[in-house]
């Protein structure tokens, strides 16, 4: 664990020594901000952000991916990857430590959005703690997204064929619980097939949270998911690393 | 095995512990929830969870709202957008609870579509909404086709939300209809005589006892039948109610007790002086429960009479006497009511006619909740059943009466673990009995409900029905509060104590306050633009009245000139009646225009700012360190 802090720790003063971190907060903070407002914020005289939250699994689709793209698709193209594994540090450890860091970094740039809570606040009494619950979704929900586009990142050395891997399984993910795609599976499988395609939605779990309450299926999907992607990534490398 | 094959062996046992992993937390921790919003909005009340816990057979719930229309509907129906939400999170909270046995379907009623037929055929209230109708209801459905609906989710109803979706689950999971035995002095069934024997005894001219309309009422939702002398079939029925009881056995006594001791549920009215009671001598019109209901937790004040001259109705005493407010026939409205009780929470106007005073006797362990009262300026009469004139007289009680300082308790609710009110070795019937020999049991109920009323006459043909042109109709709210009562305790005991639910909306105070300091600031002028342009079209509708005739020609000449005039003075008006609304709007959009600027472009520009700050800062740093290896 100590090896994957020290690694994540390296990723992330990585991140701001390029003008990576800084395009990607701009459009991030940008376009939450915009999509929100363009929506019937102010129509709705709610003083609650869930229209915030509405738009950020979408938003998250093209934004998580251009984090976790570069992960190990860079590396590899850089030939990197090769110093790193000869190194004493094991993959699993590699791993969790870009992760934490890309995750870190996601997370630093939902609180950086902080003004709408600050505007809320202004504009009425919010309930803060469905605000702050809201927070903690989204914050485990861009870790789905980031460990679905790590897996990609691994399986592939090119950057865009990893952000387009990852933007396409995370759509699938998000959308898992349309009506429209339902109606389309009622065709060939069985109900049970369904509701566990519409439980692997990132959206159905995320509604739950936001909503104000934390449920203990919700916290432990994001949990499993994470992990088994995470897994899935170490094992794609470690078998490249015995090549 | 290839490198190839392994990896893919290892992913596929991956996805497969991940799947699991995901599927097996989902079935056994899905109880295991924390509520962080401040008003526990998602936390069902015990009643409710006690509800679904009883649940034997699965349900569905279907709910039906319009989304499509409300999006393309106007302002006020997309408003329902927020509500509608909140519903549906709230029945998720529902099905999550209910361990499987709620199945929750949201459905988008387009026209023309079997969804459509679906909600009208469940009875939901439909509103039109351009070429669409507007739904916003919900259905409960059973697997045996019992179906229950809550018509319209009304937002200023959300108070009562939790309450009409347990009942309408509860109502939908339980079959049979609800037997609820009367015991009553006075012949609320009628004669009891066959509808020919009836007209033949009033061809006669013979008075023919005939049947309360409450008790059809009560037919149509429940099995009502009377009490036995003996009180030999309480045991059979769900929910008791008493009314007018004078005399009553020792062993009716026994039976209402047992009735209660078992958990049954318990509906007393009670009248210091009962106006439909054909007993001649005033003084025995009186009827109580005090012998019971004081180890129970409340009494009917003996010779008291509860009165309010702000709600007292309009009476004529005689054919040619002026009409005059009589204060013990009262009309209860508003203030009157207990809102946080799901029985009277809804209720407009409900008519008490010589209304007793109920009072609590601090029985621990016992709830004692007023539900229907006088305004707090009501106040207590004090006289004998006998002497009428003094609390049926509007002078008299004009003389006597003064204005009191707290609502008098008209109806309550008592709840609790009762203890038995007789003692074990009852006397036998015609036996007189002391308080003294009338020892306490240690006998306690189950968690029960009784409800009582200081009045008899509000449950009466002549107070509580009135003859109209489609026949005889409930006059007011009082059939509206005898089925609520009966709803609220024939259902399970653990709807009696669904709460009432916080508000859910958070509107924007700011802008509220901006409306209202400019409508304040602007409310003047808006008048006299308003008032400008009444007169103007008072003016123009007055020219159109003209007479013609000869003269009539050159008047219709300065009419069609004054009226040019006035339709331009008139457009004026309007003109500045729109732009002092524009003002008003104008300073909201000032600010919703600043909180975008600031939100979406102030937090980026930062960012870009540290990012050229940075990028500066290292430029210099590496210019200095090579200049510092160029020397």
């Amino acid at each position: 664990m100590r090896t994957s802090l020290v690694i994540m720790k390296r990723e992330l003063q990585g991140y701001f020594s390029t003008p990576l971190a800084y395009v990607f907060l701009f459009v991030f903070l940008f376009f939450a901000n915009f999509l929100t407002f363009r929506s019937p914020f102010f129509e709705a005289r709610q003083a609650d952000l869930r229209i915030f939250f509405d738009v950020l699994p979408v938003l998250f689709i093209f934004l998580v991916p251009a984090i976790g793209m570069r992960l190990w698709a860079e590396e590899r193209k850089s030939g990197t990857i090769e110093m790193l594994f000869s190194l004493p540090v094991r993959v699993g450890e590699a791993v969790l430590g870009k992760f934490l860091a890309a995750w870190v970094f996601i997370g630093a740039s939902l609180l950086l959005t902080f003004p709408m809570i600050v505007t809320v606040n202004y504009l009425g009494s919010p309930d803060n703690g469905v605000i702050a619950a809201g927070y903690l979704g989204a914050f485990f929900l861009s870790g789905c997204y980031l460990a679905v586009s790590m897996f990609c990142s691994s399986i592939s050395s090119s950057q865009v064929v990893s952000f387009i891997l990852s933007v396409m399984a995370c759509t699938v993910f998000v959308f898992a619980d349309y009506p429209s795609v339902l109606v389309v599976l009622q065709k060939f499988a069985s109900p049970g097939m369904i509701e566990a395609v519409e439980n692997m939605s990132f959206v159905v779990h995320f509604e739950s949270i936001r909503r104000g309450v934390i449920e203990f299926t919700d916290i432990t999907f994001y949990v499993f998911f994470i992990a088994g992607w995470i897994s899935a990534a170490c094992v794609v490398l470690h078998g490249r690393r015995e090549a | 095995m290839s490198d190839k094959k392994r990896t893919a062996a290892a992913l596929l046992c991956i996805a497969v512990i991940t799947f699991c992993g995901i599927t097996i937390c989902d079935h056994v921790g899905r109880f295991l929830r924390v509520d962080l919003t401040e008003n526990k909005l998602y936390t069902l009340s015990d009643g409710t969870r006690t509800v679904l816990e009883e649940l034997r057979r699965p349900l569905e719930m279907k709910l039906y709202y319009a989304r499509t229309a409300a999006m393309k509907g106007p302002e006020t129906i997309r408003a329902y957008n927020n509500y509608f939400f909140y519903i549906r999170d709230l029945l998720q909270e529902y099905e999550s609870l209910s361990k499987g046995k709620l199945k929750l379907s949201v459905i988008d009623p387009r026209p023309d579509s079997d969804d459509e037929l679906d909600a009208v055929r469940y009875g939901l209230k439909r509103f039109s909404a351009g070429d669409e109708s507007f739904f916003f209801g919900l259905a409960v459905v059973s697997e045996y086709g019992r179906e229950t609906t809550v018509p319209f989710f009304a937002p200023n109803r959300q108070p009562l939300v939790e309450y009409e979706i347990s009942s309408a689950i509860y109502n939908a999971a339980t079959p049979a209809k609800k037997r609820i035995g009367i015991l009553s002095s006075l012949p609320v069934f009628g004669g009891g005589l066959s509808p020919y024997m009836a007209e033949m005894m009033r061809m006669q001219g013979r008075d023919v006892p005939e049947e309360w309309n409450m008790i059809g009422q009560l037919n149509r939702f429940y099995d009502v039948v009377p009490v036995k002398d003996d009180g030999g079939n309480v045991e059979d029925v769900d929910l008791l109610m008493i009314v007018h009881p004078k005399g009553l056995s020792n062993s009716l006594l026994a039976a209402v007790d047992d009735h209660v001791m078992k958990g049954g549920r318990l509906v007393v009215f009670v009248d210091p002086y009962c106006v439909v009671d054909p007993e001649k001598d005033h003084a025995k019109r009186t009827s109580d429960l005090n012998r019971l209901l004081e180890k129970w937790g409340c009494r009917l004040q003996p010779n008291a009479f509860a009165a309010d001259r702000s709600l007292g109705l309009e009476v004529q005493l005689g054919p040619n006497e002026p009409a005059e407010r009589l204060a013990t026939f009262m009309d209860l409205r508003g203030e009157s009511f207990n809102r946080d009780d799901v029985v009277t929470a809804r209720l407009e106007a409900v008519r008490v006619l010589f209304g007793g005073v109920l009072e609590p006797t601090d029985v621990p362990g016992v709830h004692f909740e007023p539900i229907i009262a006088t305004s707090p300026s009501g106040n207590v009469v004090k006289a004998s059943p006998k002497d009428v004139v003094v609390f049926s007289n509007p002078d008299m009680l004009k003389r006597i009466l003064e204005d009191g300082e707290e609502p008098v308790v008209l109806g309550c609710k008592l709840t609790g673990k009762f203890k038995s009110a007789l003692s074990k070795a009852m006397p036998e019937d015609g036996a007189t009995e002391s308080a003294e020999e009338r020892g306490d049991s240690n006998e306690t109920s189950p968690e029960t409900t009784i409800v009582v009323f200081a009045d008899v006459d509000m449950l009466n043909d002549f107070v509580a029905f009135q003859d109209t042109f489609f026949g005889v109709a409930p006059l007011g709210d009082n059939m509206n509060l005898l089925l609520n009562v009966m709803e609220n305790l024939g259902g399970a005991q653990a709807l009696s104590t669904a709460r009432t639910k916080e508000k859910f909306t958070r509107p924007f105070k700011v802008f509220e306050r901006i409306e209202k300091e400019a409508e304040a600031a602007t409310a003047e002028k808006v008048a006299a633009v308003e008032a400008e342009m009444a007169k103007y079209q008072e003016e123009l509708q007055s020219l159109g009245k003209q007479p013609g005739g000869d003269e009539g020609v050159v008047m219709q000449g300065d009419a069609i000139e004054k009226r040019r005039q006035l339709e331009e003075q008139l457009l004026m008006a309007q003109r500045e009646l729109r732009k002092l609304n524009r003002d008003k709007r104008l300073r909201i959009e000032s600010l919703t225009s600043t909180i975008k600027f600031y939100n979406t472009l102030a937090a980026p520009f930062v960012i870009l700012l540290v990012a050229l700050v940075v990028f500066f800062v290292r430029r210099y740093k590496k210019n200095k360190y090579l200049g510092v290896r160029h020397e």
